[in-house]
This record gives structure tokens, C-alpha cells and sequence, in this order.
């Protein structure tokens, strides 16, 4: 079905300027015109530095997801940031499958949805943690990115993934600049898969909840009511689905003015489809 | 079996279904939860998107786990009941109305088979007339045998209470288990049919008719009860021819004299529910055509009595009619 929009938005929050700086580089990012912690690319990939903490996070975001650039099309939200781990070793991933904040100890549970060699917990934590208590990613962030970016858009696409910079052999006293830009360099391949995947959900979601283009050359030329306009939409939908687009056509040229009388055509062109 | 994901309740981690069904599960990732409601359900999550890869959730049934059966449900006379085990289906039938009821599509099982039994006891002992039990209302119920053990444990449960009813409702082929016991008489596997044609529209995932009634043929063969219950009838150009072709099939394979019952019954939804899939499937064929309301049920506009009646009486030319019921 022809729709109005083939672009979605894959957005990946980080907390820091040297976590981003590896992103900028491979998806060819150029800073937002306007802001100073939000970068995008040409293929639709933005990128917003945070600031370390649940609280600078849930600033940015709620800055990101209520302004103007809100009004962006659907998006997927990806977090990535470096984290401790109790197991795993320096540069390794992990995709979140729970995501718990150790001040509430509430927990959320995102969809797995991405392909990873690890999957896990991450703990948000307000100071890092050098005991990793629990066999589990512990970073500052995430819980707070989950709050937020959970409540714009399908939850289903609302992700995150960890790199592991410290663990009990190689402590946070040990995380340098140099380490943290190498683990991401690493990465890279592994979160452009995550951005391909999330893509391509968020795609197909975009695309279903499109309008269909003969809608929207009718709500360009015709004053609607909203309730108009939802019918109108829907029959539009139907007439595509149903391989009755030389009838939609002949309607539009018809060039109907009022709602009422058009939305009567086309519904006596879906009742004759089903003769 | 693989999943996405498999949560587990903490309530009922060392529950002995939960430890089998971990050996099962090969290297999906394990997640512990409190309540499934955690994970299932959950505003904004989409039942279409989940569809690529559901997750397994192990969870426990509280309150009540069996309830009355709608009104006209099922062919048995007696008091019906139905219960679910398990809520979403490995299938991916697009006229589902499990779609429209959750937002999730992951599988959620309930392990507690026990109280499931209990609250079957209980129904069974508050009624002096014969008790029908449902199961396959909420998913299919064969389908995940491997993982579920549902027919493991019912079966044989039913088997000691010859008052009761099981009717098993599903489209697999998952009949291993049930051929390693002795036929039960009072335990009838309810096949859902439609024409080749339509199943390969709209039956995503479901196996191919000739394997369902190889499966089935097997069944009757080592004596189970068969029913067939050709649900939904979805009306569209060439479909008595569809149903000539399907009846034939089904009564070459099947011995039609032995059969339990039959049913017919058409493409119906709650209109809320079809409101939900149109929103998931704006894209698709079926969803997209003129339906008519009644009683917040909506139907196809191109179906109605006509098209029953026609189909009714070619198959009543197989089956007698004392074994025939319109769905309700
Ligand atoms: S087999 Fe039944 S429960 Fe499963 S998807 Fe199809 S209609 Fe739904």
C-alpha cells in the first residue's frame, strides 16, 4: 500500500561525549541545528548525549520528547552506555531483558526483540558500583531512559544495550577515555545490527499507521470534520487492500467537495466490491 | 524448543513443570518475574510486533480457573465449562480473535495444572448433570504439548472421572502423547477445518490439511473420539466449491459414521476486538471487507444464512444429522 511516510527514527541515547563520539563517526552524524546534545544522520539514526544519571536522562528526554523535534516520525529508542558487570569481561555486550532501578527497585522488562550473545539485567545505580553484587550489568542511566522513552512510542521498541568497561578484575579506577572509545569501536557492527533491527520494526509499524496517499490529496483539497477524516481514511485503506484502486481513482477525480457526499461514494464503491 | 525469551514467575520456579520445562528450552535467555503481568499485556506493547518472536512466560493461575462456557458452545448436552491453560497460540491465524484480546502475543502457561484440576473437581461435584469441560478457548491446546504436558496430565484426569467431558479444540497434529495412551471415551479431540485455500490465506503457521488429517485419521483409527468443526466459514467467491472439495477430503480420510460431531460456524468477531486487529492489519484482505453487526458481533456481509444453509446441507450428505450443530 502506497503510504506518506517510508522514515522512522532510531534514537540512541548515551550518557557521555566520548560514548557518542564513536556513533557520530560510523553513522556520519552532523550536530542538530539549534542543540548541542543532539546529532542526527542522513539515514535517520539521532543521537542524544544525556549526561551521567537518572536525572540528567530524564531531562534530556523529556526535553527530546516534548519539543518540536517530538513531532518527528515514530521512533525506536535504543540505550547504549558503558557498564560493570560481575562476569562478563571488558568489551563484551549485553542486551537489557530486564532493566531494574536499584533506588525503587522497580523493574521493567523490555521486549527481546534484538539478537545478541548476551542477554541480562542492568541495575541503575546513583553511584558506580564496585562490588557487583548481583550477576548483573550495573550502570546510571538506563532506568531512567526505560521511564521516559517507554512512554513515547511502542513499548516493544524501547531497548538497551550495555558494553562492559569494568568488572572485578578490572575495576572502574581503570576506565580511561582510550578504553571506553575502543569498547564502542568494537561495538559498532554489533549496534548498527540493533539499529537495522529496530529499523525495520519500527518500519513496518510507520508504514501500517500511514495514511494512504489518495487520503491525503483528499484532505488536501477538502474540508473534513476529524470524524470525516478518520472515515474517510479507513475506506481509502479498505478500497487499496481490496484491489479497488481504479474505483478510488475514479472517485477522486470526481472531485467531491463535501465529506458526506464522499464518503457515501466510496462506501458504494466497497459494497460493490463485495458483489 | 526456542523462544525470544522465557520468564518464569518466581512463584513457581521450582514448580516441577517449570524445572522440566527449563532442560527444554535450549539457550533462551531466562527471566525471572513476580507476576506475568509484568511482561504480558502491558500498555503500548503490540501484539503484531511481539508476533516475530514471542516470548514463553511460566506463570501461576489465581483466582478462579474455570469458568461457565458461553451459551450454545460445544455440542455435548450438560453443563459447560471451559479453562485455559494457556493464554496466545504458536499459530498465527489472522481472523484470531486472540489478537484482539491482548496486546501481547506472548505464550503465557500456566503450570498450576493442579488447581486447574481442582476447580474441575469442584465443578464437576456441584452439578447433577453431565459436565462438558472446554479446553483450546484462550490458544491450542496440542499445539505446545511438548513444552505444556497438557495432555499428559488431563487426559489420564479425565480418564478417572467418566462423568466429565474433555473437549480438546485445536489445529495441530501434535497427537504423539495422545496415541501413547489408550483411547479415552470421554475425552473428544475437536479438529477446526477450512478449504485448503482459505487455511493458506489465513492459517499462518498452521500445518497443512493433509497432515491434520493424517494425524487425525490416526486418532480415530486407535479408537479417540473425533470431532470436526468446520469453523470459520469465511464467505468469498468459489467458496461451495471450496467446501466440495474440503468435505470430500475430510469424509475419504475420516470414517464419517464414527465421527463424534460436526460443526459449521461462520467468520465471526466481537466488534471491539475486530476494531483492534483492523488497527494491527490495516493491510489486510480479510479485515478490509464490508461486515455486518449484530448483537456487537460483527460478520461478513458476504456470508449469512444463505451460504450456511448451502454449506449445511452438502454436509449432511456425509453426516447424519443427529451428530450436527451450528455454532452459536
Ligand atoms: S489455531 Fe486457533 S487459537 Fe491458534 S491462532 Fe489459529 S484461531 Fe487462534
Amino acid at each position: 500500500m502506497p503510504t506518506n511516510s517510508e522514515s522512522v527514527l532510531v534514537t540512541l541515547v548515551v550518557a557521555l561525549p566520548i560514548e557518542s563520539r564513536p556513533l557520530q563517526n560510523f553513522f556520519q552524524m552532523k550536530p542538530l541545528r539549534g542543540t548541542r546534545n543532539i546529532y542526527q544522520s542522513e539515514e535517520e539514526v539521532r543521537l542524544l548525549i544525556t549526561g551521567i544519571g537518572r536525572s540528567n536522562v530524564k531531562r534530556s528526554l523529556a526535553m527530546l520528547t516534548s519539543g518540536e523535534l517530538s513531532e518527528q516520525s515514530l521512533s525506536a529508542w535504543l540505550n547504549i552506555g558503558i557498564a560493570g558487570h560481575r562476569t562478563l569481561p571488558v568489551g563484551e555486550t549485553m542486551v537489557a531483558n530486564k532493566i531494574s532501578c536499584a533506588a525503587s527497585a522497580r523493574s521493567a522488562f523490555p521486549t527481546p526483540v534484538l539478537v545478541s550473545r548476551n542477554y541480562g539485567e542492568v541495575i541503575t545505580v546513583d553511584e558506580p558500583e564496585v562490588n557487583y553484587p548481583q550477576n548483573a550489568a550495573y550502570d546510571m542511566e538506563a532506568s531512567a531512559f526505560w521511564d521516559v522513552a517507554s512512554r513515547n512510542g511502542i513499548l516493544d521498541l524501547v531497548q538497551c544495550c550495555k558494553l562492559v568497561s569494568d568488572n572485578p578484575h578490572h575495576g572502574v579506577e581503570k576506565i580511561t577515555t582510550a578504553l571506553i572509545e575502543e569498547i564502542f569501536n568494537d561495538a559498532l557492527q554489533e549496534i548498527r545490527q540493533h539499529v537495522d533491527s529496530l529499523r525495520e520494526l519500527a518500519l513496518e509499524q510507520q508504514q501500517l499507521a500511514s495514511d494512504p496517499v489518495p487520503f491525503l490529496e483528499i484532505a488536501d483539497q477538502t474540508h473534513l470534520s476529524v470524524n470525516q477524516a478518520l472515515q474517510i481514511r479507513r475506506l481509502c485503506q479498505r478500497l487499496i487492500v481490496l484491489n479497488k484502486e481504479r474505483e478510488l481513482e475514479n472517485i477522486l477525480d470526481a472531485g467531491y467537495k463535501n465529506g458526506r457526499e464522499l464518503i457515501h461514494a466510496l462506501r458504494e464503491a466497497l459494497q460493490s466490491s463485495s458483489e | 524448543m526456542k523462544f525470544s525469551a522465557v520468564y518464569i514467575e518466581r512463584e513457581v520456579a521450582e514448580h516441577d513443570s517449570v524445572q522440566r520445562i527449563i532442560t527444554q528450552v535450549g539457550d533462551s535467555p531466562i527471566v525471572m518475574i513476580e507476576r506475568y503481568g509484568e511482561v504480558f499485556n502491558r500498555a503500548g506493547q503490540n501484539f503484531r510486533l511481539q508476533k516475530r518472536a514471542p516470548a514463553l512466560i511460566l506463570a501461576k493461575k489465581h483466582g478462579k480457573t474455570v469458568l461457565p462456557a458461553p451459551e450454545g458452545y460445544g455440542f455435548e448436552r450438560g453443563r459447560g465449562f471451559y479453562f485455559s491453560h494457556m493464554l496466545n497460540c504458536l499459530y498465527d491465524c489472522r481472523y484470531c480473535f486472540l489478537q484482539g484480546m491482548y496486546r501481547s502475543a506472548h505464550y503465557v502457561l500456566f503450570v498450576n495444572f493442579e488447581d486447574f484440576m481442582a476447580g474441575i473437581d469442584s465443578e464437576a461435584s456441584n452439578h447433577k448433570e453431565n459436565t462438558v469441560f472446554y479446553s483450546g478457548y484462550d490458544c491450542d491446546s496440542l499445539a505446545m504439548e511438548p513444552v505444556s504436558a497438557f495432555c499428559k496430565s488431563f487426559v489420564p484426569f479425565f480418564a478417572s472421572r467418566p462423568e466429565s467431558v474433555l473437549e480438546i479444540r485445536t489445529k495441530s497434529t501434535q497427537v504423539r502423547q495422545l496415541l501413547n495412551f489408550k483411547a479415552v471415551d470421554n475425552c473428544v479431540i475437536a479438529m477446526s477445518l477450512t478449504p485448503e485455500s482459505a487455511s493458506n490465506r489465513w492459517e499462518h503457521k498452521v500445518p497443512a490439511l493433509s497432515k491434520r488429517l493424517q494425524a487425525l485419521k490416526k486418532l480415530q483409527l486407535a479408537g479417540w473420539k473425533i470431532a470436526i468443526r468446520f469453523e470459520p466459514v469465511i464467505a468469498e467467491p468459489g467458496v461451495d466449491g471450496d467446501y466440495d472439495k474440503l468435505f470430500k477430503r475430510v469424509f475419504s480420510v475420516l470414517a464419517a459414521n464414527e465421527l463424534h460431531s460436526v460443526s459449521l460456524g461462520e467468520f465471526r468477531l466481537p466488534a471491539q476486538f475486530h476494531k483492534t486487529l483492523v488497527k494491527l492489519y490495516p493491510d489486510d484482505n480479510l479485515l478490509a471487507r464490508e461486515t455486518v453487526r449484530q448483537d456487537g458481533m460483527l460478520s461478513l456481509l458476504e456470508g449469512g444464512e444463505v451460504l450456511l444453509k448451502s454449506l449445511e446441507d452438502k454436509l449432511l450428505s456425509y453426516v447424519d444429522r443427529s451428530c450436527y450443530y451450528r455454532c452459536a
